[in-house]
């Protein structure tokens, strides 16, 4: 196993970490708090039979790519989590599961689609974007979004970005809002 | 104090605490290069281009392995290149 933790990446582009023949490996608590372009972590010429990705940041990139995995198979063991700058995109029509290590990143829609959120657990907080189409979100099983009521749930509609945070047990409050909420 | 880059070869070595400023425009290779290391310890150094080096600012090629590399600063003088080349590590 291979570690690259906690190092500090001053560049404003271009590609930080590249791994070309790894196949296992832990990149976690690495900065790269000036790249808007390019790639943070290249994992694309190999495929990783293993590898934990956590708490890395890249704040600034906006038209870069956060991490290439192109290379891993489904069944690989991955693990991306955590990582401020990271962005979850939901590019097609379907239903998706919000996994709880998304929580610091972007959760990006660019078409119409249905996500169900994990069991509320005081403290979670979860931003979505909608960048086109309706952004339908759950909450799980007996779980409530506050003033939608029980068995009610939410449309966003595009453009649309909305915080959610677990402020007691089973129930999500919406905390920060840009456009318009729906109950449905 | 600053060291000259260099193309280290080692097996079980540690290189802490160092300041490799670079100094060229047109260096085809990375600038600091691991061949045939095992068990690197690169940690908190600081690697920095003087120039537009066109290449890796450090670089372990395909027979390095278990190797960790923590806690350094990488600063390249251009956005459109690669800090750190990692390519040792394969095993299943």
């Amino acid at each position: 196993m291979a570690h690259v933790t906690g190092n500090h990446f001053r560049s404003e582009g271009g590609t930080c970490i590249l791994l070309s023949t790894v196949a296992k490996c832990a990149i976690v608590g690495n900065h790269a708090p000036n790249i808007s372009t390019g790639t943070f972590i290249d994992w694309s010429g190999a495929s990783p039979s293993a590898c934990i990705i956590v708490g890395n940041d890249a704040p600034s990139l906006t038209s870069g790519t956060f991490v290439n995995l192109s290379g891993a198979a489904a069944s690989n063991y991955v693990l991306v989590a955590d990582n401020v700058g990271y962005a979850e995109t939901i590019s097609q029509s379907s239903t998706f599961t919000v996994s709880r290590s998304w929580q610091k990143h972007k959760i990006i829609s660019t078409a119409s689609c249905s996500g169900t959120l994990p069991a509320a657990v005081i403290g979670d907080e979860f931003t979505f974007t909608s960048t086109s189409g309706t952004l339908s979100i759950h909450p799980a099983g007996t779980d409530v979004i506050r003033y939608a009521g029980s068995g009610h749930y939410i449309t966003l509609g595009s453009p649309f970005s909305a915080t959610l945070r677990c402020m007691s047990s089973g129930s999500w409050d919406i905390i920060s809002a840009f456009g318009t909420v729906n109950v449905v | 104090m600053p060291l000259e880059p260099g193309r280290p070869d080692l097996s079980g070595g540690v290189i802490s605490g160092n300041t490799f400023v670079t100094k060229s425009s047109n260096d085809s290779n990375a600038q600091i290069l691991f061949t045939s290391s095992a068990d690197v310890q690169f940690v908190d150094n600081k690697i920095w281009t003087g120039g537009s080096a066109s290449n890796s600012l450090v670089s372990l090629d395909s027979n390095c392995y278990s190797f960790t590399i923590a806690d350094n600063e990488f600063q390249n003088s251009s956005g459109s290149y690669v800090s750190l080349t990692l390519a040792g590590q394969w095993h299943t």
